[in-house]
């Protein structure tokens, strides 16, 4: 079975290049080529072909018309074309040279006019539109109320949105993103932030301690002579613990329970000015509960320069809270061993017409920054997550977010 | 963390001050200490570990007196000479070597009152004391017992007395075991000799930091008080005294000293701290008067002249010229503070391997893969057992709450397994991956683990099979420009013969196959699983993005 090309249905309609040219130079005699080329569509083809039959000449730079051509050969063929896809040896050889017929293979043809059997045709397939036959063929009529079964794009997570949205607003802000290891030394994740040894926050039931691995190394250099010396003594202006200071309480491995040993082994490694921040997983040993995980990420951040203050601080807070879509911050007088001023900033919800408390934040204690080296005032915070979306996507339980990882409610989540 | 309940309307009548809810929900808040809850007439704070001054009643009183405007100025603290003495026995010196002690006189104390005691002793106990390792208070009817006291160590069998709490003579090993408190006694038990406090006539008052003698026992008829405290750290005890003392001269007490080995406590004096104005400022972002500083550092109940602050004898927390400033910041009110963001230079640079995960996430995004999160934390069932695998070296918990919880995942595949396990009544496909860190310990690492990032997914439907994950790698592979190949892997994990180790550019970076039936049953699956986990850092590597 053969079928029209393009520019065979074109021909058939308009004409063959050639026999155009000619009913145009029957009036006209003679034309120049540019003109030709510009008026009349496919010039150069019908031009080839007057050519090879010998009715036109071209002489400096104009067509001629030398004598009548003795007919059209092709066009005939063309009109020659059946509905039914015959054509014969004589007139396929013709068309197919110049390419205004395609060859439709007998299977395809087959099973096109094996489709068309049926009563009332379902899909329109490649069969039928390579063959044409879809002109026979009637096609069922769908209800297009009806959507069908549902389908989902895969998606980033929830959280993933919220932390790449927190890491723009940080980045444009011109801080750096840092990280650290979630084995920690209790070193870094408590002694190098003034808390004592004997500190509740360090017992058991607040701390994962590790059975392996089983020692940390500390850090090599001053540093830890320092970190001991103000715990014990302080340094004149401090008065310290007033206690003895172990190493092996320093080196144990623990799970870090907040970001701010990675602030801590920045602040031991930078000079000033400095605008660094974190969002990472921190691990605490509690029971969990809907609102409570051993395991939820926190976003740090510190400022360390000459003048920053206090009023900096809250400065930074509001503007990062803004940036994500919080207008309504209020500050409230918080405590952390590691700050001084401490503060609780919360967020204004009106999904819940409630403030929420966002984490903490304060000026590190020069107990906590002297040792590194450091003796400007250093800005800090370190905030909660999940308690953003669980309010904006309304998600009573922070469990599924990890625990459950309720496929339909990540799939379906609105924007 | 500390959480005291206050009887509303003996604050009222301890501040002088009509408090609404609503002034003790917000208001009070500000003066630093979290609002937990209204009860029975009574309100809730968590008290801040800094302020223990405000674990008992009077001393909650006192601070919000001065936040309400009703006092203000450096509180003086008079104390009367005794001659009262405490002796201290060096047999003590090994177990719990620290004395201070004092005595209240003129007291008229109601239930309320009493009440109070008992709740910052408690309280005292719980977190300056560090449960009472740190600290023990014991408080005694001075009119029952006869001065001077000695303080010392004796064998637990060898004294015996009636504990509060019981009408039965015990020795002090028995009251370790048969005494409510008994199990105080840990503290002090690895030693051969316990400490007591007994009078002149040898009668004990206390078995410190256990339980004290019925014979003291303090009631609403006790005028006179003796109050000891014992503890590991002479600070902490010289302060719990403090709080104690001051708290009680709140209800009308005179405090009389105590000469412990020839010091007399309790030291009342204020502490004189040397604080800079332009300090002060400069850390505020303020920029007060010396008249305004004055005027802000006398309403929290601090002196202050000539460049010195006069910090009151309960204000344990003052280390610091920084932890005055802090009380200026609250007496000034946070919510007074302009907040304004300052021209800090810097550069926002992303860390290594951020860029990275996030390409990686949209192209797996793109193949129409859900990203989950699964927890770092799992255990060893879940991360070998089911999967069929061998035990690894893992970085392992020493005190989880639950086994559930007692590992740090090394792979993310079980995790998404587990997913995979919760949503079988959800629609498949199910096409889920994760972008984590996992812990792998390393002996030349600082902390002896290290992260690692990886990436995991899986593909779970009516028919899968190993092709329509391995096609999945490979494409990743190209996208990033590295040479894949698959060498043939056998593990009890995957099916026979349909797993793949995949290595990038020469390196092995991780695995891809169908997951095993028996896999499949551990994890109570009823559909065929193929998966694939890569290592990112391989895939970053000559990105330099590691």
């Amino acid at each position: 079975m053969y079928k029209l090309t393009e520019e065979g249905k074109k021909y058939l309609e308009e004409g063959i290049p050639e026999k155009r040219l000619f009913e145009l130079l029957e009036e006209a005699k003679e034309v120049d080529v540019d003109e030709l080329s510009r008026d009349m569509e496919n010039s150069s083809i019908a031009i080839n072909w007057a050519l090879k039959g010998g009715w036109i000449e071209v002489d400096e730079g104009r067509v001629r018309l030398v004598e009548e051509p003795d007919g059209f050969s092709t066009q005939e063929a063309l009109e020659r074309v059946g509905s039914d896809g015959k054509v014969s040896d004589e007139d396929r050889k013709i068309l197919l040279d110049r390419n205004l017929i395609k060859e439709i293979r007998e299977d395809v043809v087959k099973q096109a006019k094996k489709q068309l059997k049926q009563d009332k045709i379902s899909n329109l397939t490649p069969e039928l539109i390579k063959t044409g036959l879809w002109r026979r063929a009637e096609f069922k009529e769908y209800d297009t109320s009806k959507t069908g079964k549902a389908v989902y794009p895969g998606r980033k997570h929830i959280l993933t949105n919220y932390v790449d949205k927190i890491r723009d607003v940080f980045l444009e802000m011109g801080f750096e993103e840092a990280g650290g290891p979630y084995v920690e030394s209790s070193f870094w994740n408590m002694d190098a932030l003034f808390i004592p040894q004997d500190h509740p926050a360090r017992e058991m039931q607040d701390t994962f301690y590790m059975k392996s691995p089983k020692k940390t190394k500390l850090p090599k250099g001053g540093l830890v002579k320092s970190v001991k010396g103000m715990h014990e003594e302080g340094d004149g202006e401090a008065e310290g613990w007033g206690y003895s200071w172990m190493e092996d309480v320093a080196k144990k491995p623990v799970l870090r329970t907040h970001t701010t040993a990675v602030s801590a082994r920045k602040l031991a490694e930078i000079e000033p000015p400095a605008k660094i921040f974190s969002i990472d997983r921190v691990f605490r040993n509690e029971t969990m509960d809907y609102s409570h995980l051993p395991e939820f990420m926190q976003v740090e951040g510190i400022v360390v320069d000459e003048d920053v203050s206090f009023s900096n601080l809250l400065g930074y807070l509001k503007e990062f809270y803004k940036k994500l879509g919080f207008e309504k911050i209020r500050f409230r007088p918080g405590y952390f061993p590691y700050t001084e001023m401490s503060v609780e900033p919360e967020i204004y919800f009106e999904e819940r017409d409630e403030w929420l408390e966002m984490g903490g934040a304060g000026i590190f204690r020069p107990e906590v920054t002297r040792p590194m080296g450091i003796d400007v005032p250093v800005l800090a915070w370190g905030l909660g997550l999940e308690r953003l979306p669980m309010i904006k996507e309304d998600i009573d339980d922070i469990r599924n977010f990890y625990y459950e990882n309720n496929l339909k409610m990540l799939k379906e989540a609105r924007i | 963390m500390a959480v005291v309940s206050f009887d509303i309307e003996e604050l009222e009548e301890l501040t002088g001050k009509k408090l609404k809810k609503k002034v003790l929900k917000n208001k009070v808040t500000m003066m630093g200490c979290d609002f937990e809850g209204f009860e029975n007439g009574e309100v809730s704070y968590e008290v801040f570990p800094d302020r223990p001054d405000m674990l008992s009643a009077e001393g909650f009183a006192r601070a919000l007196r001065y936040f309400l405007g009703k006092d203000e100025g450096l509180r003086v603290y008079e104390t009367e000479e005794s001659d009262i003495e405490v002796e201290k026995e060096k047999s003590v010196d090994s177990v719990r070597p620290y004395i201070s002690a004092a005595v209240i006189s003129n007291l008229d104390l109601d239930e309320s009152a009493l009440t109070s005691l008992m709740q910052v002793q408690e309280k005292i106990h719980k977190t300056l004391g560090r449960e009472r390792t740190k600290v023990a208070i014991g408080i005694h009817d001075m009119d029952r017992v006869e001065a001077p006291f000695t303080y010392k160590g004796v064998k637990p069998e060898d004294v015996e007395f009636t504990p509060l709490q019981s009408d039965e003579k015990m020795n002090l090993r028995e009251i370790g075991k048969k005494h409510p408190k008994g199990n105080y006694v840990r503290i002090i038990e690895g030693n051969k000799k316990w400490p007591i406090i007994v009078d002149k006539n040898n009668r004990i008052l206390s078995f410190p930091p256990v339980i004290n003698g019925k014979l003291t026992e303090v009631t609403e008829n006790t005028k006179n008080i003796f109050i000891d405290v014992t503890g590991t750290d002479q600070k902490a005890v010289d302060q719990a005294l403090n709080i104690v003392v001051t708290s009680l001269a709140e209800r009308g007490g005179k405090i009389k000293t105590v000469s412990v080995d020839g010091v007399d406590k309790p030291d009342l004096d204020p502490k004189e701290m040397e604080v800079d104005l332009d300090y002060v400022n400069s850390l505020l972002g303020l920029d007060l008067s010396e008249k305004n500083f004055t005027e802000l550092i006398r309403s929290v109940g601090f002196g202050y002249s000539d460049g010195e602050v006069k910090v009151p004898a309960y204000r344990t927390d003052v280390m610091h010229p920084i932890d005055i400033v802090e009380d200026v910041a609250i007496s000034y009110g946070y919510e007074n503070f302009e907040a304004v963001v300052p021209d800090v230079p810097g550069i926002g640079i992303p860390r290594k391997g951020e860029e990275l995960a996030g390409k990686l996430r949209e192209i797996m995004i793109g193949f129409g893969f859900q990203e989950v999160r699964s927890t770092v934390l799992t255990n060893k069932n879940k991360q070998f057992g089911r999967m069929e695998m061998d035990e690894e070296d893992v970085a392992e918990m020493e005190n989880p709450l639950t086994e559930e919880y007692s590992i740090c995942r090394k792979y993310i595949l079980p995790g998404l397994m587990e997913v995979l396990g919760q949503n079988k009544h959800r629609s498949y496909p199910q096409k889920i991956f994760e972008i984590g860190d996992v812990i792998v310990t390393d002996g030349k690492t600082e902390t002896g683990a290290k992260n690692k990032r990886k990436i995991a997914g899986l593909l779970c439907d009516e028919r899968v099979n190993y092709v329509d994950m391995a096609s999945v790698v490979d494409a990743l592979m190209k996208i990033f420009d590295h040479g894949l190949e698959l060498r043939k892997y056998d593990s009890s994990m995957y099916m026979d013969g349909r797993a793949g180790q995949i290595i990038i550019d020469g390196e092995p970076a991780g695995f891809v196959g169908e997951i095993h039936p028996e896999v499949l049953e551990n994890w109570e699956l009823e559909k065929p699983v193929v998966a694939f986990e890569i290592d990112v850092e391989v895939i970053g590597k000559e990105r330099n993005q590691f």
